[in-house]
């Protein structure tokens, strides 16, 4: 479950599909954000010791965010806002909201 | 290849406020942004939340920035956005990507004004999924606009904090907690700045309001934390505090942490600026001048990535450092700089003067500053912080050595988050100065990059 409310906010809502699941945040949310407010926890697995990670500072500086984005890999997700039909692909399940 | 006379690294308020007073005295600016839109972290889309006239409810102070991102649009400067500075050569050269293109910039002068990021709060469990900082909360305020469920946990001290916390409280949101682990003994070495509450005692006054307003709300404050452990396996699920000897534990959807913040030095270190080590706020900082000049001629830093001063201190550093690249381009005796820059330094004298007493109430607590304990300190490489201590014992002089030995500092991140704690918990070790010790050695290129963004580079005239 997301650390997140996701409540009705005002603006332009675009939608993006995370994990294989269409998802709608506002406009200027990053690609990170649009990932944990779909309700993914871990985002990726450290290679180091095969913890599960998640974003952290969400301004690039602590690169847990790592993420494929549009087919590139390793993109800091919370660099990147979102665009429409972005395709967002990171470890994780997509969870129902309630 | 393109080439101006200054390059402006960051467009926060000190990028910002260079750029629109060194526009004003003929220069040519180019500011190089990694973000979408100007406005740094404190005025994190700022555009856009005052198009949709909701940059009010994430603050007064967040929204009277709009003004400051109305100038510099209609400065003069080259703004580029999404772009991402790899290396700088102490003459001047900048290398940088614009989504996956990239081009050399030649510019006469450059300035740092990367501004600051979260000290770590090097707890057992914080790289559990659910853990995140407050300033990463504050973003996603920003940005997606949302806020934190009611069993999320706010762990921490510092002005950030209590703003956050009060931010959420004038909103009627509910969070299960905050844990507040500012160090009570630490009024009593405030008390000698005493004189900083004066000059700054608007400051201090909004700052009391903001707690009263926490202590007014229904959320819970809970003071005299000396430890915190989170706990979870594939994510956060309970948080554990020490108050008053006592340990308590309870269930947390989620934890936001925050010690402060500290100056990102990544770019500054990179290019090979000298560094010190800055007692008062437990960090390194880039050797300067008043002025912003640094160790290297053609290199020159304001704001926050200079030392911890807030935006408003940030933006007159800004507006000094573009007089004093007006000086050294010739347009300015030193003269006339002093007298174009005369109330800025009166002003910048003023924010500054609240800064040793919030340095000493929030210095951070033993834990934060040299961790100690099977957790881990490096998070990219998953170093413990009980192996740096044993690294030190068995050997290892400096943090460099440490991070030739357990690669700490080689991640990802580059250091960018681990390298205070080790070298304060080297220093420690050795009973030296954390300039004794560090900072690492940072090495371009200042982020990773793929071969196709290097291949770009010779492809571009």
């Amino acid at each position: 479950m997301t650390i997140f409310n996701v409540h009705a906010s005002q603006g332009v809502l675009l939608a993006v599909n995370v994990n294989g699941s269409d998802v709608c945040v506002r406009s200027g949310s990053s690609a990170a954000a649009a990932a944990l407010l779909a309700g993914v926890e871990a985002t990726r697995i450290s290679p180091v010791d095969q913890s599960p990670r998640a974003p952290y500072c969400m301004m690039g500086v602590c690169f847990e965010c790592l993420m494929t984005i549009d087919g590139e890999p390793n993109q800091q997700g919370c660099m990147i806002n979102v665009r429409a039909g972005m395709i967002i692909e990171c470890l994780g399940q997509v969870r129902e909201r309630a | 290849m393109t080439s101006c006379d200054l390059l402006i690294v960051g467009a926060g308020p000190a990028g910002m406020s260079a750029a629109i007073a060194a526009s004003g005295f003929g220069i040519r600016v180019k500011v190089i942004d990694d973000q979408g839109s100007p406005g740094g972290q404190i005025y994190r889309n700022i555009e856009e939340n005052h198009r949709r006239g909701v940059a009010a409810s994430v603050g007064v102070d967040y929204a009277q920035g709009i003004s400051l991102v109305q100038q510099f649009r209609a400065c003069g400067a080259t703004y580029q956005a999404e772009s991402s500075v790899w290396q700088v050569n102490p003459n001047g050269d900048v290398y940088l990507t614009t989504r996956g293109s990239s081009q050399k910039v030649s510019s006469q002068f450059v300035l740092f004004a990367t501004g600051s990021m979260e000290r770590p709060a090097v707890v057992p469990g914080w790289t559990l999924p659910g853990v995140m900082t407050v300033g990463a909360a504050q973003i996603m305020q920003k940005t997606a606009g949302v806020f934190p469920g009611e069993k999320v946990w706010i762990a921490g001290c510092g002005p950030l904090a209590i703003y956050y916390a009060a931010n959420l409280a004038a909103q009627g949101h509910r969070i299960a907690g905050f844990l507040d682990t500012a160090v009570p003994r630490n009024r009593y070495a405030a008390m000698r700045h005493w004189r900083g509450a004066i000059t700054g005692a608007d400051y201090l006054l909004k700052g009391l309001s903001y707690l009263a307003r926490i202590e007014l709300s229904s959320i819970r404050r809970i003071g005299s934390v000396t430890g915190l452990e989170i706990l979870g396996d594939s994510r956060v699920k309970r948080i554990r505090w020490l108050s008053h000897g006592v340990w308590h534990e309870e269930h947390a959807d989620g934890v936001l942490l925050h010690e402060g913040v500290v100056p990102h030095t990544q770019l500054a270190q990179a290019t090979g600026c000298a560094h010190e080590w800055n007692e008062a706020q437990t960090c390194y900082r880039p050797v300067s001048t008043p002025m912003g000049q640094t160790s290297l001629d053609r290199v020159l830093v304001a704001g926050d990535c200079s030392a911890i001063g807030g935006a408003r201190a940030a933006a007159l550093q800004g507006r000094i450092a573009a007089a004093e690249v007006a000086t050294k381009m010739g347009i300015f005796s030193t003269d006339q700089r002093d007298h174009s820059i005369r109330t800025a330094v009166k002003h910048l004298k003023r924010e500054l003067s609240v800064r040793p007493l919030l340095d000493s109430l929030y210095a951070p607590r033993d834990e934060v500053r040299h961790p100690e304990g099977p957790q881990i300190i490096c998070r990219c490489e998953a170093v413990t912080a009980d192996s740096v201590r044993d690294a030190v014992r068995a050997g290892c002089r400096t943090v460099d050595a440490v991070k030739s030995q357990l690669r700490c500092g080689m991640g990802p991140c580059q250091g960018r988050v681990c390298g205070i704690p080790v070298a304060c918990l080297v220093a420690r070790e050795r009973n030296v100065e954390p300039d004794e010790v560090g900072p690492y050695r940072v090495r371009p290129p200042l982020k990773p990059i793929s071969l196709q963004d290097l291949a770009s580079l010779a492809a571009t005239p």
